[in-house]
Formats: structure tokens, sequence, C-alpha cells
């Protein structure tokens, strides 16, 4: 199927070349003939993959021609930013970047930074949360409190050790001064089912993988690392409130290779700013509760030059950088 | 729950538009299946932005038939080219391909086909009736568990070393060495030589391709070129050629095998693989002529498909009681639920009426069209039998090539794939056996990942990994079976083969004296 795909694309390509050569007008972006391919560096099916996979497909519409979605997976994501850092900068390639970039970048694992791309804009933004089991504690204090009593006993899961929620969970620690026992997991489910079973006391992660529980009442949100509250849990305090200075959270962008030029980076932000007013857009993201939060250009730039840098000194105090 | 399932069969059934989507996903699934490096997995990644549209129920359903589908169809390439189309059937290869050799294709893809469908419903059926309790059960698998569990499938390395145990050892090692490769779990790039691609290890589909089917290229390169053995031409006559040998194996095996992979499938993160290997293990250790497996025996194809495809069933339990897939497929599928704003949790069973139990009955609709596809499938498949081996294995190679470029859309893939290929063909030539090696890598991340785990909640300290009964009674049975396979059988062995041989040489001594 994808040999098909990619056999007409081919072919839908060389036609297009064909044009270019015979008419001496340069076609407008976007050519409506021609497919926009969407590097994903994530795999087929995770959280990240299904959230842009919808956006995208919701882009198109906006944009006035179709958009595809590529797998470029494997190095962290790297793979894929490399893919995206050296794909032709004419609009035809667009790709998925997410907080991942800022461990590669730091950790040397691949000569790629956000800074290397044209940010188009935000899609999504969580909020990193500390979560409980609701018979365990009540509220942050008593988790304090029983931290103090036990040093380096209270176990708190993460998705990979130097991956987001690490990072994250070891900032709290340090900004409330507590030592904690991290536990990493391969991802944020079996964190909820270690949770559940018992095995951790509390998980360093974003909301939607145990809004489910919290709903129930099986678990409880102790406190959000958001600069104002979470609608998906208005009652739960931010860390700020508290009196801890800890904001962090993970994003999704949608970014063009490197030199694509400004005309048609303008095209895609109106196409995504369009895609945000959207209604149909706006209910599918509500109904998947996927975070969506928009950010121009702009902004989106004056975001990541704010946390870059915070992330980067984060990673040199947890040992993670080479 | 079972008050409702009247009304789901009825639901069900009144709408051709969902059984039409179940027979498309059978179709589309065993042929994904049956190809080297096409997976279900992929071809429902490709098929979800087509799904955001469609109603809930007819995008699972079409879902849950490739599933069952491209599990089923990589049992029909393992037996008839010896290459596995997906890791779950690599012991199927073992006494599938045997039985080929011995001229009887139909019986051993008839037997796979009546295993999976048996296994199917065995998974289906206690989907329907224990979801819940079996979804809290497997809450009990944590660290110390799993990583019973995963030294309980090592044992069958031992299951599956036909002549040296010590050989398969070391295979099995070369395996375990190959899952070190990557980032590992506190962070730290282990043998990546500051490559990027080897961050998250070696590529396991290219892995599969490069040990099982060019490898096997290579093999026949070294053989003198023979025209295959008049295989007849199986003609629809003879589609159930298998039901005779199915009637000695009996109902338990099968029953043991399905219960072992539906329990295997109900733990997340364990898959369809894993579930196959044990299955394989306990049928051959439960079997009064184990010497006979890996000679084409029914029983060696039997139990592991009928395990892996019971794990289907059990897969969908964690996805749905907690929203942690049990698979990569059922990964998947979880990304189109969500999308549909279905959230997977206890409250999904409580309002089951409207999606989870439709959802059951079709994926039980979904092995019955899968019995009838893969029978009338059957005497297509066992024809490539007949192709001249000049034509075939050619094709194999290319196929292969092509396999591991698309499993992951980069050369990097395709030179590994030749290199473990060749490294492959090399031990086989040592007479080392390849599913070892196969089984090392995949349960390798397992095994450390939850030790380690386990050592860090602790604090180091290693009684954590007997601290619960489950870890305790899996521990004492992995070292019984180890035990078993690498003390008892091999004794018991070689005294039959020594009274036989007493036997001959009286007999002899009588017919001199005569």
């Amino acid at each position: 199927m994808q040999g098909i795909r990619s056999l007409s694309i081919l072919g839908a390509g060389l036609m297009a070349g064909a044009l270019v050569l015979a008419g001496p007008a340069q076609a407008e972006y976007p050519d409506p003939n021609r497919e926009v391919r969407h590097i994903m560096p994530w795999g087929a099916g995770g959280g990240t993959d299904t959230v842009m996979r919808g956006f995208v497909e919701h882009l198109q519409k906006h944009l006035g021609t179709s958009i595809y979605t590529d797998n470029v997976t494997g190095g962290v994501g790297s793979v894929g930013w490399m893919t995206l850092k050296g794909a032709p900068p004419d609009g035809y390639t667009i790709g998925t970047v997410t907080y991942d970039i800022l461990t590669v970048e730091h950790q040397n694992m691949a000569p790629v930074s956000w800074e290397d791309f044209e940010i188009i804009g935000m899609v999504t933004e969580h909020a990193t949360a500390l979560v409980v089991r609701a018979e365990d504690f009540e509220t942050l204090d008593d988790f304090i409190a029983a931290a103090q009593d036990n040093p380096g006993g209270l176990t708190v899961s993460n998705a990979s050790t130097g991956g987001v929620w690490h990072q994250h969970a070891v900032a709290m620690e340090q900004e409330i001064g507590l030592e904690l026992n991290h536990v990493p997991y391969e991802s944020a489910a079996p964190q909820v089912t270690s949770l559940l079973g018992g095995e951790t006391m509390a998980a360093v992660i974003s909301l939607p993988p145990v809004m489910e529980y919290v709903r129930s009442g099986e678990m409880r949100v102790l406190a959000v690392m958001a600069d104002e509250r979470v609608e998906m849990v208005a009652d739960v305090p931010t860390f700020t409130e508290l009196g801890h200075d800890v904001v962090y959270g993970s994003f999704r962008f949608i970014a063009a290779p490197p030199e694509t030029p400004m005309e048609i980076v303008e095209v895609l932000e109106q196409a995504m700013y369009d895609t945000f007013q959207d209604p149909e857009f706006l209910a599918w993201a509500e109904q998947g509760g996927i975070g969506e939060r928009w950010l121009d250009r702009e902004a989106s730039i004056a975001y990541m030059e704010t946390i870059g840098p915070v992330i980067g000194q984060l990673m040199v105090d947890l040992g993670l950088t080479d | 729950m079972l008050a409702e399932l009247p009304d789901a069969i009825t639901l069900f059934m009144g709408d051709l538009r969902l059984i039409g989507f179940v027979c498309l996903g059978v179709v589309l699934g065993v042929f994904v299946g049956a190809v080297p490096g096409l997976t279900a997995t992929l071809a429902i990644a490709l098929l979800l932005p087509f799904t955001f549209g469609m109603p809930a129920l007819e995008a699972v359903v079409l879902m849950t038939g490739i599933f069952v589908g491209g599990i089923y169809g990589g049992s029909a390439t393992a037996i008839m080219v010896r290459v596995p189309g997906a890791p779950a059937n690599t012991m199927t290869m073992l006494d599938g391909y045997e039985m080929l050799k011995q001229g009887k294709p139909e019986v051993a893809l008839g037997l796979a086909t009546a295993a999976s469908v048996f296994g199917g419903l065995v998974g289906g059926i206690l989907l329907i009736l224990f979801a819940p309790q079996l979804a809290r059960f497997s809450l009990k698998f944590q660290s110390p568990e799993i990583f019973a569990l995963v030294v309980l499938a090592l044992v069958a390395v031992a299951a599956v070393s036909q002549q040296s145990l010590v050989k398969g050892l070391i295979a099995t090692v070369i395996g375990l060495m190959i899952s070190t490769v990557g980032i590992d779990l506190a962070g730290v790039p282990r043998y990546t030589f500051e490559m990027f691609r080897l961050y998250t290890g070696v590529p396991l589909i290219p892995l599969v391709i490069g040990l099982f089917a060019l490898a096997e290229v290579l093999r026949r390169l070294e053989e003198p070129h023979s025209r295959p053995k008049q295989v007849a031409w199986v003609s629809f006559r003879r589609i159930f050629a298998f039901v005779p040998v199915w009637r000695q194996v009996g109902w338990k095996l099968p029953l043991k095998s399905s219960l072992i992979g539906a329990v295997i499938g109900a733990l997340p993160g364990a898959g369809a693989a894993m579930a196959a290997f044990l299955a394989y293990a306990e049928a051959k250790r439960s079997s009064p002529h184990p010497e006979k497996f890996g000679t084409g025996i029914p029983e060696g194809i039997v139990a592991p498909e009928a395990s892996n495809n019971a794990m289907t069933g059990g897969a969908f339990i964690p996805m749905l009681a907690f929203g942690i897939p049990g698979d990569a497929v059922t990964a998947v599928i979880l990304g189109a639920l969500v999308i549909q704003g279905i959230v997977p949790g206890p409250q999904l069973f409580s309002q089951a009426g409207d999606l989870v139990l439709p959802l059951m009955v079709g994926f039980i609709f979904a092995y019955l069209v899968l019995m009838i596809v893969g029978l009338v499938m059957l005497p297509w498949f066992a024809r490539v039998a007949v192709i001249d081996h000049a034509v075939l294995f050619p094709i194999i190679a290319a196929v292969a090539v092509v396999a591991a470029y698309v499993s992951e859309r980069s050369v990097f893939a395709m030179a590994t794939m030749v290199a473990i290929g060749i490294g492959a063909w090399l031990m086989q030539r040592l007479h080392f056996s390849l599913v070892p090696v196969l089984l090392g890598v995949i349960l390798g991340p397992l095994l450390e990942r939850n030790f380690r785990r386990a050592l860090g909640i602790s604090g180091g300290d290693p009684a954590i990994l007997v601290s619960s009964w489950i870890a305790v009674i899996l521990l004492l049975t992995a070292a019984f079976m180890a035990f078993y396979f690498a003390w008892v059988q091999p004794r018991q062995q070689r005294r039959h083969e020594a009274q036989a041989a007493k036997a001959r040489g009286e007999a002899e001594n009588t017919g001199g004296g005569a």
C-alpha cells in the first residue's frame, strides 16, 4: 500500500516538475495536486501519532491540499527530526516536533535542535502532574511529609530515565527539597498500572492517561505544574499556588525544514490558525482530551526560547548531559 | 454484562456493514500477516485516518478483523517457506516446515488454521466471561512477577534445543546481547557507537527477516539444485485432511495452550511471541514423546498457534480495562478508540452494551470468518510447495530486502537485515538453532528492565524478586522445567535408546545363534 502510494507521489511529483519546467509561471503554494508529507518521529498508534495524525487530517482542509503522515521513527525521535532537517524546504514536507527534541539536543544524541527548524505553531501543551492513589495522600503537604519521613524511600514513576517526566520529577524534588526514589517505566501506560497495583506510590505524568481513575476516585492529582489551573481538573491547585515554583509541561509543534521561505511558512501558519477556529476540529480535540493549545509562530519561538535553556540547565543538574 | 449479550449479538448480526468490515479486516489481515515485513500494526496505522469519520464500532471491528487475520497469516509463511510472518509464528515454523517437507502442507496449514480458530474462540469466550476479573488479576503482575514470567519463558530455549542445550543457551545469550543495544533503563546509550539510529536498539522486523528469511536463502544456495519432490497439487477436496490428525492430538493440548495464551495476553506488554514460546515449551514438557518435537509433529503446530491466537482475546483485556495495550496492535487500536472519544477504563464495562459487548461478538465472529478464509485459501498457500526452488528463493530474497526497507523506510534497516542474515547463516552452519536468538532479543529487554526496576524499588534488596506468591510459583516452575529439560528428559531418552539398542543387539544375537 505504502509502495503504491509512494509511486503515485513520485508520479505526481514528476508531473508537477514537468509543469514547472513547461510553464514560466511559478505555481502558487500549495499546489492542490501535490501531497504534503508530514514526518512523524514517533510510532504509529502512539499518543503523539494519534493526536498529530488527527490534527493534520483537519489541517489539510484549511491548507487546500492533502497531507499524509509518514512515521520515521527511532533514536528517541532524532531519526525523524534529522529527516525533517534534510527535507526540501518547499512546504511539501512538514513535521511534528515534541518536547523530546530538547532531550535529544542536550544529550547530543544527534546534531539537531529546535532552532534548526522553521516553527509554524503549537498544537498541544500538557501540564505535568503529580498523581497518587486517593487512599494514600490527601494533599501535596501529606506527600511532602511522607517523603521527608522516609528519604529516598518514596517511589515515584516516570516514563524513562532522563525523559520528560523524570526531568520534571527531579525539578520538583530539588525545588521542594525532597529525596525520592525515581522508578523508570517504558511509557505512561505501565506507570498507571504500577500505581494501581501498588508498585509505586506516585506518578509524575500528564493528565490524559490518568483522568479515568481520577474521575472514578481511585487516583488523586495532588498538584499540576502549570502557571494556572487546568480546566480538566479545576479543583486541583498548581504547585505555584502551594508555594513551590515548579512549572513544567510537554508540547507538540508543527515545524518546516530549515530555510523554508517565509511566504510558505505564513501560508502554513494561517492554515493552522484556521484549523484552530474550526468547530469540527475543536469538537474532536475536546472529545479526545488532546490538550490543544494554539500559539502562533512568534509566540511559539518565544515559548521555546524560554523553556529551552531551563530544560538544558535541568539536564545538566540531572547529570544527563555529556 | 452477560444479560446484554443477546442484544449485542442481534445488534451485530443485524448490521451488514459491521459484518462486511469484519470480513474485509480479516482478509486484509491475512494478507499483511503472510508478507514478512508488513504487519497488522502497519495496516491498522495506515487505515487510522479513514476510521476517524466512521462510527466507533465499525472502526473497531475492522481493526479487530485485521488483528485476527494478521496473527494467522504469519503462520502460512512460516509453514510454507520457513519464514515466520511475525515473531509470534516462529514456533509454528519448527514443526510446520518439517511437515511440509514430508509432503503434507495441507495438513500443516489445516492444523494451523484450526488451532488458530480454536485458540481465538477460547480467548474470545474468556474475554466475554471474565474480562473484569482477569483485568484485576493482571494488576498483580508488577515488575518482580513479570521478571519471574520471563525467566519461565526463557526455559523454552531448552525446549527448542534439539541437539545441544549448550548451543541453545549460547544462541539465547547472543540474542540477549543484541537486545542490550540502545538506550537502557537508566538513559545510558549502550553499543550505539554514536549512531542515532541505534538509540532505539536493533530494529525487530529486519532482525526477524534476516534471521529466518535471508539465512534460509543463503543456506539453500549451498545445496545442489533439486526440483521439489513431487508434492501433489492440493485440491479443494483436501482442505479437511487435517481433521483425523487433529482428532489424534485431542482437545486437551489446544485447550491448555489457549489458556496459557489468554493469560499471557491479559498481562500488559508480554505479547504474542511469549505466548507461543510458553505454550510450545509446556507442550513439549507434557508430551509422551518430547524428542519428536521439531520433526514435524502436529502438537508442535497446534500448541503455539492456539496460544498466540488466544492471546489476541487476552490482549483486549488490559486495553479495555486500563487503556494499557497488551501488544503493539492493541496499542494502535487503543489510539483509534481514544480519537473516537472512547476512554478505556473500568467504566467502559459498566456501559458494556454499547461498545464492549458488540466488539467482543465481532471478535468471535472474526474467528468464524477466519475459519472460512483460512480453509478457502489453504490450497493456494499449499501450492507454494510446488514452485521450483530456483524460482522461489530468489523471490524470497527480493521480498526480504524490500520488506526490511519498508518496515522502517530506511536503508539502515536493509543493511541490518543483511548483516543479521549473514551472521545467522554462519550460526546455522555451526549447527546453532536460530529460534533461541529471537527468544533472547524479545525477552531480553523485559528481563533486564523488570529486574532492574524491581531492585531499584527495593533499594537493591533481591528479596523483592520472591516477595509475592505469584513470583515464587513462577520461579519454582521455571526451575522445575529447566531441571526436567536439561536433566530428566535427556536421561530418559538415553535410556530408551539404550534399551532399543540392546533389544536390537539381542535380536541380532539370537538371529546369529540360530
